[in-house]
């Protein structure tokens, strides 16, 4: 009997020690999307003859595509009120005495998009030159803004040696997500130093890849020109998370005959 | 049909021969036990009869006779180091006109399906007894007709069943579902069951067992050694060293209860270096480690409920597979087991049989013992480590009820319910930078809830005609718990992964006709589905080695179906049988793969398939102590719809072995040959040719005291190089192996 006694003991605790395994399979990364739309990051701020001016952002500024947002904040109410009118600049001063500015598309009510194709240098940095019109009342600042590098754009060209030869192409960040994933990709034309004019027909091939792991993806979507100008949207198949790297070749139609070909531009994102 | 075979072929059939009731109180019965390989009688088994003081034993001729009180009797056999068996009798229904002992086994197992008796196999603890050479699991497996081995290194081979591997053929444990945490199949269920644990491999091949699931291809059912009452306490120690890899094992065992508990413990290792194939050359990346225990209980709660528990700890470390780009560094199995037998005072209401179960498999491999050189240069995703994980946990009841319905039929009823996770993932680190890694979920959280009822009739629709019919419906529904694994695999298949539900269904019928007293006829045809695997439904990039493609699942595919048949013939005279069995499946909606990219395929439905076959098998007893068996297996398959043919297409092949026993001495000497198979075949990417080979194997052994046996033996014995057609990248099998076994049995 005492065997007897001692088997349903340990048929009791054997059943709760295997039925009790702690499960700790779900390692790996958290996928948990999150909202893309919120300007949640104060970029820069002033205030100015009873206004408060406010440049909010999705994140801190990077060298690519950046969705920005202007609030204006009246002191004496409180109130956010809206521009009669405001307009903005980006430039950076050159060590050779040369400016340029950036892409940008905007003002589109308080939305205006900024390409940054460089990063803040030391205490070279961008300018924001804002002019504001409210109830009457003219506002200029001049911001500088930190731009943290990124490989989101890149100046591109035939080589000819001019910068009117150029082109910005841009990839609009996202929280990238393992799956398919929409993907924005601009392309401008660079006029002159402080010109860039948006490309609205062009086609686009893309191909994503994991260059250290040695494979790409499926199901990809190459951009296409959507109703914005110089606003090009696919999709990307990241399989996996890691390093992903996207190549671009562009095909610009110039004229009747000719055509502007730009290959082999590579944008590397991380997929957590 | 379905056939109980034993765990090797030092099988012991114990033939049960129902006798006319001669005596005033009691029914005379009498009994033959002979090696179910060899046919050779076996003197010395002794016969207990439960509640009572009665212990007989079998005289030289193997032959024994029973007086045994009307009504149900429970009878314990033992014989020499073969297992202990256990034996239902329902003594007042025998028939008074069945008293041949010298009947061929299907008509014993006719009359057995309708009295409650068994047709019994048993055999030897250490599968040393009658071959004397070391056994694991595979080898038990690989020895009956229509198992063979997919290979992918020297441990842990998965057993087919007619060519078909996991998933279109079902393996339990014991009636318990087993899934496997590797999504690169490097955990074959059988690799947690030790041969010496194993009570029998019950195998169906044809007309499909359906009680434990609906599958295409047969199912195996590994069923473990239980914990037998009123016994006295015994103790085995068992040690073997094999020369080839310098390997051995080592096995300790008590077991011994009384009246109302018993207990079988049991606890084994394993391990082996690297081994050598038949041209001298070392298999680098062979070697495997491992330590397995096994806990049996019975608890005997009264006269009509008992209590069974079992509980398996399997460790495997270490385990080299050279057919892969990587090796298994740790697979862990728990497999627990609580099963209440409730035995009916009814006539109508024999018994139920409630079974709960869990079991988790945890399993890890990585390539951190390949050369650097090796990672650099290989084909698929060269300059990273990838290290892999999976967890499979899987719950379980199934509830089993026998009913009798007058003296002829038996029906079986049994519901089951499983709830299975597996989640597996894929890290991969550049070699040349830590910090630039990948991550993917190749099954990304997984879990189905499966519900099967299925019914089994056996009825005796006259003393020569015995039919069996079976049904099963199962319904399963299965889903992706993890978003990333979801969305990548919906992104890269283009199909949706939301849950799915999948209901499977199958029946079949079987008729055996006694021609004869020495001659039977059985007839079976089945329609079975089987529903999808879990890699085949969300798979997510899955590295296939032997093609280097990677496979996505399809949770748009449609279960596989099949139509089977088959014809068996069996003839037995005194001394002399022979059985012939030719079987053929039609399958459609087979489950292959397409090409979606240059890396990858998808999983798909890709038309119809033939599967067929034959084989025949004989013993011919030559005197009181040498026996001459063989057996040939010829294999076909071909999808019918690509016209090519079928991956995983066993050789045809040939074997045959001459035996001997006497009270002291064992020994063996069989001959293998292996046909050529040079077809390949573009949508299988396992569908390598390989050479025709013969192989012979020798074993002897001696019992030198009581208790005392010491076993030599010599595998492959003129050092052939040789491989097969179930051997990933054409993995070389063992070259010559000498194995000596001592085994010491304390009682």
């Amino acid at each position: 009997m005492l065997l007897r006694t001692t088997l349903i003991a340990a048929l009791c605790m054997s059943f709760l020690f295997v039925t009790g395994c702690d499960d700790d399979s779900t390692s790996g990364p958290d996928n948990t999307p999150t909202d893309d739309q919120n300007y949640t990051t104060r970029i820069t701020w002033i205030e100015l003859d009873g206004y408060l001016i406010n440049i909010w952002g999705l994140e801190q500024l990077y060298v690519g595509y950046n969705q920005l947002r202007l609030e204006v904040i009246d002191l004496s109410t409180n109130k956010v009120v809206t521009p009669d009118f405001w307009q903005y600049l980006p430039t950076m001063q050159m060590d050779n005495d040369l400016m340029h500015s950036a892409p940008r598309t905007g003002p589109d009510g308080d939305k205006f998009d900024l390409v940054f194709i460089m990063p803040s240098m030391g205490n070279r940095k961008w300018n924001l030159a804002l002019t504001v019109q409210v109830n009457g009342v003219e506002l200029k600042q001049d911001f500088r803004l930190d731009v943290l590098p990124a490989d989101y754009c890149k100046i591109v060209g035939p080589n000819t040696g001019g910068a009117e030869d150029n082109y910005a192409v841009a990839l609009k960040k996202a929280d990238w997500k393992v799956g398919l994933n929409d993907i924005e990709f601009v392309l401008y034309d660079q006029k002159s130093l402080m010109q860039f004019h948006p490309v609205s027909v062009a086609t686009v091939a893309m191909e994503p890849d994991m260059p250290s792991m040695g494979h790409g993806s499926n199901n990809n979507v190459s951009p296409v020109a959507s109703e914005t100008p110089g606003l090009f949207k696919g999709q990307a198949n990241f399989t996996m998370s890691g390093r992903w790297r996207l190549t671009f070749d562009v095909e610009i139609p110039i004229g009747q005959e000719s055509t502007v070909r730009l290959e082999g531009i590579e944008m590397f994102v991380q997929v957590p | 049909m379905q056939l109980k075979i034993s765990r090797n072929r030092a099988a012991v059939f114990l033939l049960l021969c129902l006798l006319a009731p001669c005596q005033i109180y009691g029914v005379e019965v009498h009994l033959a036990v002979r090696d179910s390989t060899s046919g050779l009688a076996l003197p010395g088994a002794t016969i207990r009869v439960f509640n009572s003081d009665s212990i007989y034993t079998s005289d030289a001729s193997g032959l024994c006779r029973l007086n045994l009180p009307p009504g149900r009797v429970r009878l314990e056999c033992a014989c020499d180091t073969y297992k202990t068996r256990l034996i239902d009798l329902n003594v007042g229904q025998l028939s008074e006109t069945t008293g041949n002992i010298q009947r061929h086994n299907i008509a014993l197992q006719l009359r057995s399906e309708f009295r409650t008796a068994e047709v019994l196999v048993f055999d030897s603890h250490s599968g040393g007894a009658a071959r004397g050479t070391n056994k694991n699991i595979e080898a038990v497996l690989e020895e009956n007709s229509g198992v063979h081995l997919l290979r992918r290194s020297n441990f842990a081979a998965e057993p087919t069943v007619n060519g078909m591997r996991t998933g279109r053929q079902g393996l339990t444990i014991d009636g318990m579902r087993m899934y496997g945490a590797c999504v690169d199949h490097m955990d074959p269920a059988a690799a947690y069951v030790e041969a010496h644990n194993l009570d029998e491999a019950e195998i169906s091949r044809d007309a499909p067992q359906l009680e434990n699931g609906t599958t295409v291809g047969g199912s195996i059912d590994l069923k473990m050694l239980k914990a037998a009452l009123d016994r006295p306490w015994r103790a085995k120690a068992d040690v073997a060293y094999n020369s080839n890899g310098s390997g051995g094992d080592a096995l300790l065992s008590l077991a011994g209860g009384d009246s109302t508990a018993a207990l079988h413990l049991s606890a084994s290792m394993r391990s082996s270096g690297d081994f050598r194939a038949g041209d001298n050359s070392v298999v680098e990346g062979s070697a495997y480690h491992k330590f397995n225990s096994y806990l049996a209980t019975t608890l005997k709660l009264n006269t009509r409920n008992v209590l069974r528990s079992s509980l398996v700890l399997d460790m495997a470390r270490d385990v080299g597979y050279p057919a892969l780009i990587m090796d298994a560094r740790r697979a862990d199995a728990w497999i627990f087991s609580l099963k209440h037998e409730w035995t009916s005072p009814g006539d109508v209401f024999y018994g139920v049989e409630s079974q709960v179960y869990a079991n988790r498999i945890d399993h890890s491999m990585d390539d951190y013992d390949r050369s650097e050189a090796e990672i650099r240069e290989r084909g698929a995703m060269p300059n990273m480590n990838m290290p892999m994980r999976g967890i499979s946990t899987t719950l379980g009841f199934n509830m089993l009820g026998r009913l009798q319905i007058g003296p002829t039929l038996l029906p079986r009823i049994k519901l089951d319910y499983i709830r299975h996770f597996l989640d597996a993932d894929m890290r991969m680190i550049n070699l040349d930078d830590a910090n630039d890694q990948a991550y993917v979920k190749t099954i990304g959280d997984y879990q189905s809830d499966n519900f099967g009822l299925s019914m089994t009739i056996p009825w005796a629709i006259s003393d020569r005609i015995l039919l069996q019919l079976a049904s099963r419906l199962e319904t399963s529904v299965s889903r992706l718990n993890d978003d990333a694994g979801r969305r990548s695999l919906e992104a890269s298949t283009g199909v949706s992964a939301a849950a799915r539900n999948i209901i499977t269904g199958g029946a079949s019928a079987g008729v055996t006709w006694e021609v004869q007293d020495r001659i039977a006829l059985h007839a079976g045809a089945a329609y079975v589905e089987r529903a999808p695997t879990e890699l085949e439904l969300y798979g997510n990039l899955l590295f296939e080695v032997s093609d280097g493609y990677f496979y996505l699942g399809n949770p748009s595919i449609d279960p596989e179906r099949a139509l089977q048949f088959n014809v068996r013939t069996d003839l037995e005279t005194e001394g002399f049988s022979i059985s012939a069995n030719v079987f053929s499946y039609v399958i459609s909606n087979l489950v292959g793969s397409e090409k979606l990219t240059p890396e990858l395929r998808r999983y798909a439905n890709i038309g119809n398939a033939l599967r067929a076959g034959f084989d025949l098998e004989s013993r011919f007893k030559l005197n009181r102590t040498l026996a001459l068996s063989g057996r040939f297996q010829a294999f076909y398959g071909r999808n019918t719809s690509l016209d090519e043919v079928l991956g995983f297409l066993p050789q045809s092949e040939a074997r045959t072995a001459l035996t001997f026993r006497d009270e002291v001495w064992t020994g063996r000497l069989e001959l293998r040959h292996l046909f050529a198979r040079h077809e390949t075949a573009n949508s299988w990417p396992d569908s390598m040719p390989a050479d025709a080979a013969t192989v012979v194997d020798l074993s002897a052994g001696r019992l030198v005291t009581d208790g005392l046996r010491v076993n030599l033996g010599i595998k492959n014995a003129f050092d052939v190089y040789y491989t097969d057609r179930m051997s990933v990248g054409a993995l070389a099998y063992p070259g010559r192996s000498w194995t000596v076994r001592c085994s010491y049995n304390l009682k």
